[in-house]
């Protein structure tokens, strides 16, 4: 009442000025109007208006990026300043389904840009996020150019499950088998950016896909300027080598003396004794003619891992356009990678091409198509725990076996086969394409409501080619005689399609009151389709294709799998004064994968948000430029533990003889459904003093439902089935922090860091068990972390006799190994307890020196590279460490190792010996770069013009003397294993890269 | 416009509505227990599943982990570990098993003798008549020998066992759930004898090379009964087993064509090998794998024969060669087991495996005969010197004598060794008559030099000689109790 008075009261002209708090200066484009009203003015480039009011009416202030201002007309003249939000608060945070600013963001993601993992020497997109992110571990698994790191978000969530998060790309979900493709597939330069949604305000949108949490890529778009368009040209050289061992082998004279004490004439010193008209018993001939012999093979004496090894090169061009004009954006990229890995044959040759295009059709209707194709064609190099693959065999040939004997021919050495042979002679080659294609039609009839529709087709096509040569060593031990020579394609195909139909409103009410509604529907169907060829007799080494066959193996055979997810989603936002924010999401998926009786699953996620200075009370306090807490708590399901048909009863078909047989498949299980996650955070974002930025989260997730192969009775014929049961509980803190130390006079220094603290703790296993052993080495038992360690605890040895001792179960000292001895090591798991990422960058004047470095600290391995090397005499036939010469010879001699002997069976103990930390802290990246003056280069049409050198993975700080390399993956590739960190085996040496590059564009 | 929103409309609600039905995904190579057994085309599927169960990785197809094929002679006095090779099977060799490292029968025959338990539980699905009794007979017989195969690898010696030693929970149901305890050792033999007892009313005469038939079974049975020290019920069981074969053809091999059974280049319709379990290339099981490999024109020996016990074979023995080989590998002269070498023409290691078979059925019947006494010795003399007439060239019928001090036992023991080494049996007979596994102190060399057994003594009656059970088997059952060792 009081105000339509006042509204009718005198109007007078105001006029004012408003500039900005920061710096005084004038800001343009400042919409003002009286409080209540609709109808307003702009200030003009100096920040200066004119309104009309009446004396005491309310006059509000907003700009992009500013806090919202209000003054009181007190005279004809009103002046306001305007605080700025940090130009952090404004980016804006693709989450989910939708995007948000920083400021209205109630979830705990993270933003990792695309210029942070732009130029390196890594094809993969994966390995390019370790230590980027609070919350995400990334484990690397090894140096193969074509391999993928593991990804944890908030630690383990599953133990039978899947663990590693969705993978979205451009709005499209891409199917659990086919992400790692999709890693190296994409051109990690084409990137604008990644976000990685950790808590249920965002992972609760992906409903039964998100419990692992969700990573987000998003490419790059083109520009609506209008300008001519942009055209880049990168190129980088460089070499690639492994990263030297922090471990010595034995040379020949001391492992022909350690086989000396053992008793053991090997077959290269038997021959020589033979020719020599001796006994072949080096133990029975004299000291003279035992040191004669041992000098023949002493002069045969190389290191293996000189022949086996070498240093790659890298080669990388890369051309993107981008431009457009407020109609049309387009964005085009083509690469050319090639990286010859550190092994001989093996190497990564990748394509990559990209079109990103929006137009505008007409002025509701815009059409959006993202494209990306790319092939990764690799050598194979057999990444397995065996002679056959070249990161065992150069550590267990030994010293005194030549490469080749004197005739020519390789030397199958006392494994039975030369891995430089097989390398040559059975080749295999994989190609794996992936392809993206994603199109949607966004309509916006009136202001704040937007519908649209989208498919997205995502392809994953792997084809494998494995050739063992006719007259190789391999086809000698294991090929038909009559048909030498094996040949087996094999290949798959995975096709899948997302279509999702959304509708978005906007709409505000009694002004302060802003809301957002989200109604979205997604269908999902996968199909995967593959085949294999093999055939025999092969009469030429060259012609391998299976036209030139002379016989089948009769082994072929083709399969089919398919499933499929139907979901909806609702989501509001709410908004009180860009202050208060207050969120909610619901979804239901329904999925054939599982069971019958529970089929549908509803997953639903609250958050809140409160932007403190946003408070007038907050403005006041001048070191406090921003502060946001949030909360969230929902809940998320994990889909990709599942097969996708294990909640029937099935039997299976086989052939015998020849003809057709069923047997039994699986056990059924129509209560079978996805693993299920309640998710709560707690989070505060800030920035302080002007320079340092941080974010700090608490979070604690509850997993249950955790799907375990129940153990079900041997006798059954089955040797489990898959039940709902079980619960785990992941919680940490996750710190990170960035600082602009220095920002004056053109000298820019910032640093950055992020520590995540993470506890496993599992709390209900199925009735009746109390433990369940996992891997041999460790233990899923609640009340401890998950795959905590139980080995037998080694008491060192017997002074007076040099046997081993052990301590039992009840800690007496015995000399008898019993695996029933094993304790549980509280506190030792594979999983970190704190893990992270740090770095610097300096600027002056275009040149830039980055450096990152990532870190881990509280995890255990298993060290079964140790213990082979190692060994008490059981590997006596095959090379050792100078570690092993470490043993006891005689009565008083204590720290060594157990007397050695021939029959050792320690090759199968589980020890605490081999129990060992595997902290790290990693310089990851120095990269050192100049950028000639744009002034000078935009004389010559050159917009800009970049060199850089850099180096990857440059030096390793193993505080614990880890045997080997402390960053453990998962042991060999081929092993079976999928616990990252828990057991080190031999496999593909990490590696080292030196580049240079340059970047132009005109 | 309003076109527009209305087209947009009607499109999602299809997408709603076609959607519900692609929610139930089949699998493409799988079928649901209620389709599985209708017709008699699904039973003899199921049963054709069933041998095919006996060739499991660790069963009758098994290669260098664990096999029917090497880890009997293994954990024996018929080999001994050559240097040479991988060393595959060493802690068994070593008598070092422990439950987390020990041969895994266990699982491979269980899984075997459920598929044997469908048909039996369904075998009502088809109607009265031979064929039905055929598929019947052959299920039953194939779940005695599982269990059979089970009791002499973890139960005590049926001759030394008391009614209290434990056996193997002996299973007839196809509920994955139960926990059954372990089946007393006396009681879960009676139960194997009553199977294959009654199996063989039911099998029929002849259903080729790769399935049981009913002079197989009565061959297993004479086995069976001779583990038991039954003597009378097993010189019968062999008696019929030989009638039988002999009337369906088959008989035993002579010196001339003995080889050739072992590159499966016998006449399988007059063969003396009763039942083979099938192994062709494409199946990509290899069982020589356990003894050795090619490695282009030298052999690769995992184990070579025993030194004392290879010059056993004498020179116009004929299984001398079609067992053991010799080789020159890294300049050393090694022998190696050539039994399951592979074909002659085929993949490398792979041939059938050979489970029973008139050589054994006629041992069997000697040793029982024997064993009934003073009254046996003319027919086992006999039998014996039949068997030996089969295996050495220019034979002249020895004349042994029994009793206490006589050489016709000890012939007897001989040639049960010589015939059936290398083939699952060794460790077995060791452990049913009571003696100890005794090595020589040779060495791996093809002249008794080399690296000698790091083992060489199991006393008679040692808890190694039933093997422990697998420790995954006792974290899911509480109702087995473990072998102690």
């Amino acid at each position: 009442m009081l105000s339509i008075t006042q509204v009718f009261a005198q109007n007078r002209t105001i006029t004012g000025t408003v500039t900005s708090k920061d710096d005084g200066g004038p800001i343009p484009g400042v919409t003002v109007k009286i409080k209540g009203s609709n109808t307003g003015v702009a200030t003009n480039a100096f920040g200066k208006f004119t309104i009309s009011a009446p004396l005491g009416a309310t006059l509000q202030f907003t700009a992009i990026g500013y806090y919202q201002a209000e003054a009181i007309v007190a005279g004809e003249k009103v002046n306001v300043l305007l605080s700025s939000l940090s130009a952090a608060l404004n980016e804006v945070v693709v989450t989910g389904y939708q995007t948000k600013t920083v400021a209205s963001n109630t979830g705990a993601s993270a933003t990792i840009s695309g210029a942070e993992i732009a130029d390196k020497p890594l094809p993969s997109v994966d390995d390019l996020l370790a230590g980027k992110a609070a919350g995400v571990q990334i484990t690397t698994q090894n140096g193969d150019p074509n391999g993928n790191a593991f990804i944890r978000i908030r630690g383990t969530g599953s133990v039978n499950g899947g663990s590693q998060p969705l993978l979205v790309i451009d709005g499209v979900q891409i199917p659990d088998n086919a992400a790692p493709q999709f890693y190296n597939g994409l051109n990690p330069n084409d990137i604008l950016s990644i976000s990685v949604l950790k808590d249920a305000a965002d992972i609760s949108q992906y409903g039964a896909r998100g419990s692992n949490g969700v990573i987000q890529i998003t490419t790059k778009k083109g520009s609506s300027s209008g300008n001519d368009a942009r055209i880049s040209y990168l190129f980088q050289y460089g070499d690639n080598k492994a990263i030297p061992d922090n471990f010595t082998l034995m040379n020949s004279a001391q492992k022909l003396q350690y086989e000396y004490d053992l008793g053991y004439t090997n077959g290269d010193l038997a021959n020589v004794l033979g020719t020599e008209g001796l006994p072949q018993d080096i133990t029975a001939v004299t000291p003279s003619q035992r040191q004669t012999a041992w000098n023949v093979l002493d002069a045969r004496n190389h290191n293996w891992e000189d022949d086996i090894l070498r240093t790659g090169h890298i080669m990388q061009h890369q051309i993107t356009i981008s431009g457009g004009n407020d109609k049309t954006q387009y964005y085009v990229s083509f690469e050319k990678y090639d990286q010859d890995g550190i092994v001989v044959h093996s190497n990564l040759d990748k394509w990559a091409g990209k079109i990103n295009l929006t137009t505008k059709l007409n002025p509701y209707l815009t059409f959006t198509n993202n494209s990306n194709v790319s092939e990764n064609g690799t050598n194979v190099v057999r990444d397995r725990f065996n002679a056959q693959s070249p990161f065992v065999a150069m550590y267990i040939y030994n010293p005194y076996e030549p490469v080749k004997l004197p005739d020519g021919t390789f030397n199958p050495t006392s494994q039975g086969i030369n891995i430089l042979e097989e390398l040559q002679n059975v080749p295999q080659y994989d190609k794996y394409l992936t392809a993206i294609d994603n199109s949607s039609l966004d309509f916006h009839p009136i202001r704040g409501l937007s519908i649209s529709s989208s498919i997205g087709m995502v392809l994953d096509q792997y084809t494998d080619s494995y050739f063992i040569e006719p007259g190789s060593e391999l086809d000698g031990y294991v090929d038909d005689p009559t048909a030498p020579g094996f040949k087996q394609d094999d290949g798959s195909q995975d096709f899948s399609f997302d279509w999702v139909n959304k509708i978005n409103y906007k709409f505000d009410v009694a002004k302060d009151n802003h809301f957002s509604i989200l109604g979205l529907e997604e269908f999902q169907k996968d199909e995967y389709t593959s085949y294999s060829l093999e055939s025999k007799g092969y009469a030429n080494p060259a012609l391998s294709t299976q036209d030139n066959s002379s016989a089948n193996t009769g082994a072929n055979s083709t399969t089919y799998s398919a499933y499929t997810i139907f979901s909806l989603l609702g989501s509001l936002n709410y908004n009180y004064k860009e202050k208060y924010f207050l969120d909610g999401t619901y979804r239901r998926d329904g999925s054939s994968r599982f069971g019958a009786n529970d089929q549908y699953g509803n997953f639903y996620s609250v958050s809140a948000g409160w932007l403190v200075t946003d408070e007038d009370w907050a403005k006041n306090i001048e070191w406090l430029n921003s502060l946001k807490i949030r909360g969230s708590i929902g809940t998320t399901g994990n889909f990709s533990g599942i097969g996708n048909y294990e909640s029937l009863g099935t039997f299976s078909s086989g052939k015998y003889s020849g003809l057709s047989t069923i047997y039994p498949g699986q056990i059924a299980n129509p209560d079978l459904t996805w693993e299920q996650k309640n998710n709560r955070n707690i989070g505060v974002d800030f920035q302080v003093f002007k320079f340092l930025t941080g974010t700090v989260d608490y979070y604690s997730d509850l997993t249950t439902n955790l799907l375990f192969a129940l153990p079900v009775s041997q006798t059954s014929g089955f040797s489990s089935v898959e039940k709902n049961v079980g619960a785990m509980i992941n919680r940490g803190l996750e710190v990170t922090l960035s600082a602009d130390l220095i920002k004056k006079h053109g000298l820019l220094w910032s640093v950055y860091g992020n520590l995540t603290n993470n506890v496993n703790r599992v709390t209900k296993l199925y009735n009746g068990t109390n433990e369940i052993d996992f891997d041999g080495v460790d233990v899923i038992k609640p009340g401890y972390a998950i795959n905590t360690f139980k080995v037998v605890r080694y008491d060192g040895v017997n002074p007076q006799t040099g046997a081993a001792r052990f301590l039992d179960a009840s800690g007496n000292v015995t000399e008898n190994y019993s695996s029933a001895d094993a304790v549980i090591e509280n506190g030792k798991s594979p999983n970190p307890k704190l893990y992270g990422g740090y770095g610097t960058s300096v600027s002056y004047k275009g040149f830039e020196v980055d450096a990152d470095f990532t870190y881990q600290y509280g995890g255990y391995t298993y060290n079964n590279e140790y213990q082979t090397l190692t060994s008490w005499g059981g590997n006596y036939y095959q090379e050792q460490s100078t570690l092993a010469l470490n043993y006891w010879k005689k009565p008083g001699d204590v720290n060594v190792l157990p007397k050695p002997s021939a029959s050792s069976p320690d090759e199968g103990y589980l020890l605490d010996y081999y129990l060992q930390k595997d902290n790290y802290v990693r310089f990851k990246n120095l990269t050192v770069s100049y950028t000639i003056p744009k002034e000078f280069t935009q004389r010559y049409k050159v917009y800009s013009f970049r060199v850089y050198v850099q180096g990857q993975n440059l030096a390793t700080f193993n505080p614990d003397h880890f045997f080997g390399d402390p960053e453990v993956g998962i042991g060999s590739k081929d092993s079976n294993l999928y616990t990252p960190g828990e057991q080190s085996l031999f496999s593909y040496n990490s590696t080292r890269q030196f580049t240079m590059g340059v970047n132009v564009t005109f | 416009m309003m076109k527009k929103i209305y087209i947009y409309t009607s499109l999602l609600l299809l997408t709603v509505a076609g959607c519900k039905k692609e929610l139930i995904q089949n699998p493409d190579n799988a079928v649901a227990a209620r389709d599985a057994f209708n017709t008699p085309a699904n039973f003899t599927q199921a049963i054709l599943g069933a041998y095919s169960g006996l060739g499991g990785s660790t069963y009758y197809g098994g290669e260098d982990g664990g096999s029917m094929a090497a880890t009997p002679d293994v954990l024996s006095d018929n080999l001994i570990l050559s240097s040479a090779g991988r060393k595959s099977e060493q802690d068994y060799f070593n008598f070092n098993m422990t439950a987390t490292d020990v041969w895994d029968l266990w699982p491979s025959a269980y899984t075997q003798i459920l598929r044997d338990n469908y048909i039996i539980s369904n075998i009502g699905n088809l109607s009265d008549g031979a064929f039905k009794n055929n598929i019947l007979g052959e299920a039953l017989a194939l779940r005695a020998l599982a269990h059979f195969d089970l009791l002499r690898v973890y139960g005590k010696a049926y001759a030394t066992a008391t009614d209290g030693d434990p056996g193997v929970p002996y299973v007839t149901s196809t509920n994955p759930f139960l926990l059954p305890a372990r089946t007393s050792d006396k009681t879960a033999y009676g139960l194997v004898v009553a199977d294959m007892v009654q199996a063989i009313t039911l099998i029929g005469t002849d259903n080729g090379p790769y399935r049981l038939n009913k002079s197989a079974a009565e061959g297993l049975l004479s086995r069976i009964y001779l583990y038991e020290a039954d003597w009378a019920n097993a010189v019968t069981a062999a008696t019929n087993s030989i009638k039988d074969a002999n009337s369906n053809g088959h008989v035993l091999g002579t010196p001339a064509n003995f080889g050739s059974i072992w590159i499966d280049g016998d006449d399988e319709s007059s063969s003396e090998v009763l039942f083979r379990v099938s192994f062709q290339d494409a199946d990509g099981i290899a069982i020589g794998v356990g003894y050795e490999q090619a490695s282009g024109t030298s052999v690769k020996p995992e184990y070579s024969p025993d030194y004392a016990f290879f010059n056993m074979y004498t020179s116009t023995d004929v299984r001398g060669p079609a067992y053991i080989g010799q080789t020159v590998f890294n300049g050393a002269n090694l022998n190696y087991i050539t039994k399951y070498f592979g074909r002659a023409s085929g993949d490398a290691n792979v041939v059938d495996f050979k489970v029973i078979r008139l050589g054994e059925v006629y041992l069997n019947r000697a040793e029982a005969e024997y064993n009934e006494g003073p009254s046996g010795y003319a027919a086992a003399l006999a039998d014996l010197n039949t068997l030996r007439a089969g295996r050495y060239t220019s034979f002249t019928p020895g004349t042994e004598t029994g009793g206490t001090g006589g050489t016709l036992y000890p012939a007897i023991m001989l040639q049960r060794r010589l015939e059936l080494a290398f083939e699952g049996h060794r460790f077995f007979d060791i452990k049913r008559l009571g003696l100890p596994i005794q090595r020589s102190n040779f060495g791996d060399l093809a002249n008794g030099t080399g690296v000698p057994a790091a083992v060489q003594l199991i006393p008679a009656g040692s808890n190694k000689f039933e093997l422990p059970i697998p420790q995954s088997e006792i974290d899911a059952n509480s109702n087995i109790s473990q072998n102690p060792q």
